[in-house]
């Protein structure tokens, strides 16, 4: 019963917001699948018949990529074109269903949970219903998966569209499409937003002001993309996994899961933090100010591995100023705000 | 059913704030919670309510804690004015999110209240003037049928009308003896023909638990005019002085006992002089550190 009626009080405060990101989602969808079908059409047009291909290779002026390629060979590298190659896997080798709306769905899933979660916060909503008869713990929770399942609905419609707009407008690819395909597709997508938007949640729920969030949000996404950059390009997975097969679904099987234990490790984790928020906090970056130190934690496990050997090019002096930074910089931060607590004026 | 709060607990920063809180509210009553500001008033509020995390205590509501049963926390209404989420939402939608938060909450009373003061359900609340918001929230509190309504600074910069039209409202609110109101307030003028109980806060704890009556049956305010220009030891030893104007002296007696009006009488006043006892008068003798000065 309570639990329904705060479902229906997170509905009524938030139902303008998820048709929102619907409608934002949506619309980069059919933007996206028009330009998927345009692109086909190009590369249908693109695609050249043997006797041209026979005299491209003749033209001296040509680039030479074609040169020991037989026009039978040709065809089988534009095989994709009109029909996935790999229907028994979650993920086609040739990916051209890939991401549809790759960094734009991410950044609308982020956005769409800072703001369901810093909406409550700023607004004083949660501060009244720690009052109230709800729990923290169900206030949390239902605020999660109720984003949650508008965001995993609107993206399994984008999915929707996309499949159909394959249907309707490039048959030969629709048919090549697999049901294990489609799924890969629905996970694939899934695992971004899921995992953009709890962090969204997290950074809405804990930060005190829209600044701090988007200021830390920025910083901690360019910090964290860099690092995760630099280690898949590292060689660090092959001298972990050296005997491993790595096909696409291998990898995004790997990936999901590495999402799905984020994602729930995040959603306990802030859940229980939740019932310790104390609102005198509320003119602090941090509504739970200790928090401060996992921020640090992260710029040091981050900062330095994305800088690299930036220093002389030595990694003990490289990791070792960068590091003294960044603690010298949480040490500051947290005598900053003993500084000012001990001067509060208390209402 | 009782509120009691139990050795209440806050330390902000390093500094305790609220150190062992503890009173009873029982059903029926109209209590004042006192003190100067920045003393800790508001903190009370927001700490007994769960908005601020207790550092220690507990708060009890027939016995039982509302830390661990978040239910009967909707037994206890308080409106924060500076979480009004809903500063933008029309009233009728106000009332929706209340019913939804309240699970007692009477809308069509609310409805009615609301209309009573002029206002319609259409109209957005950040639209209106101070005094209809503070009229609006009074509805709210009392359509949640909650028995313990929080009331923080209620008055502060009402005009007259609306100010009287928010006392009757709780006093006809308390007098079927189910509900009670804590007023936190420095209105000490309105909390003086409110109030039957008054509550100090001084340093970190509750200095005073007074009900009016009873103190004015002990404490005495007297007007006195004595042969010299000094003050009388009599005076500063079991009184605290208010104001010395010329050689007129306004001092509050708290324990006002034959002893002490006959140490009054040996210093041959030449003016002894009985004035009306107010809740400010309590408040001075409370809270001013020293006696009054010459004006």
């Amino acid at each position: 019963m309570a639990g329904k009626r705060l479902l229906n009080l997170i509905r009524i405060r938030h139902k303008a917001l998820v048709w929102a990101m619907a409608a934002i989602l949506l619309l980069f969808t059919v933007v996206s699948v028009s330009n998927d079908i345009s692109n086909y059409h190009q590369l249908r047009n693109d695609t050249v018949s043997a006797r041209s291909f026979e005299l491209m290779k003749e033209n001296k002026y040509y680039n030479h990529a074609y040169d020991d390629m037989s026009y039978q060979d040709y065809r089988d590298q534009q095989r994709y074109i009109y029909m996935p190659a790999s229907q028994n896997r979650l993920i086609p080798e040739k990916n051209n269903i890939g991401l549809f709306q790759s960094v734009l769905a991410g950044i609308v899933a982020f956005l769409f949970g800072l703001i369901l979660a810093s909406k409550d916060n700023l607004s004083g909503f949660n501060t009244i219903l720690f009052s109230s008869g709800f729990k923290r713990r169900g206030l949390f929770k239902t605020r999660y998966l109720y984003g949650l399942a508008a965001v995993a609905v609107t993206t399994i419609a984008s999915v929707g569209i996309h499949v159909l707009g394959y249907y309707l407008f490039l048959p030969p690819l629709y048919v090549g499409l697999s049901a294990l395909n489609v799924l890969g597709l629905v996970l694939m997508n899934l695992e971004l937003v899921v995992f953009l938007y709890t962090a969204g949640i997290v950074v809405g729920t804990f930060f005190a002001s829209l600044f701090w969030m988007i200021l830390f949000a920025v910083i901690g996404a360019w910090m964290g993309g860099s690092a995760l950059s630099r280690l898949n390009s590292s060689q660090i997975w092959s001298h972990l996994l050296p005997a491993t097969p790595r096909s696409n679904d291998y990898q995004f099987l790997i990936g999901l899961t590495i999402v799905i234990v984020a994602v729930a490790t995040a959603y306990f984790v802030s859940r229980r933090l939740f019932q310790r928020i104390s609102t005198e906090n509320e003119h602090n970056i941090l509504l739970i100010p200790n928090l401060r130190w996992v921020i640090i934690g992260y710029a040091l496990l981050t900062l330095p591995y994305s800088f690299g050997n930036w220093l002389l090019y030595s990694y003990p002096l490289s990791y070792g100023i960068l590091s003294i930074g960044i603690l010298g910089f949480g040490f500051w931060w947290w005598y900053r705000e003993r500084q000012a607590k001990g001067q509060v004026k208390v209402a | 059913m009782s509120l009691t709060i139990q050795n209440l607990k806050k330390v902000i920063g390093d500094r305790p704030v609220l150190q062992e809180i503890d009173f009873t509210l029982e059903p029926g009553q109209i209590v004042g919670l006192v003190g100067p500001n920045g003393i800790g008033k508001t903190t009370i509020l927001r700490t007994v309510t769960q908005q601020y995390v207790a550092d220690g205590g507990d708060v009890l509501l027939a016995g039982q804690s509302i830390k661990a049963q978040a239910q009967l926390r909707e037994q206890i209404f308080y409106l924060d004015n500076q979480h009004l989420f809903f500063k933008n939402y029309r009233l009728d939608k106000v009332m929706q999110v209340f019913d939804l938060m309240y699970q007692n909450f009477d809308t069509a009373a609310c409805r009615k209240l609301i209309t009573s003061f002029g206002l319609q359900p259409k109209q957005v609340f950040s639209s209106l003037s101070k005094g209809y918001q503070a009229l609006v929230l009074i509805a709210l509190a009392l359509a949640s049928q909650a028995p313990y309504v929080f009331l923080d600074e209620p008055f502060d910069g009402l005009d007259i009308l609306i100010r009287e039209r928010i006392v009757n409202l709780v006093v006809d609110a308390v007098s079927d003896g189910t509900r009670t109101f804590l007023i936190a307030s420095h209105n000490l003028v309105e909390l003086d023909g409110l109030s039957d109980r008054v509550l100090f806060v001084k340093a970190g704890r509750i200095s005073q638990d007074l009900t009016l009556e009873a103190v004015r049956k002990t404490a005495v305010k007297l007007q006195l005019v004595f042969p010299s220009k000094s003050i009388p030891a009599a005076v500063t030893a079991n009184g605290r002085v208010l104001s010395v104007r010329g050689r007129v002296i306004e001092a509050v007696f708290p324990n006002f006992t034959p002893e002490v009006e006959a140490a009054l009488a040996a210093e041959k006043p030449v003016l002894n002089e009985a004035l009306p006892l107010s809740l400010a008068d309590l408040f001075k003798v409370e809270f001013r550190s020293k006696h009054g000065e010459a004006v």
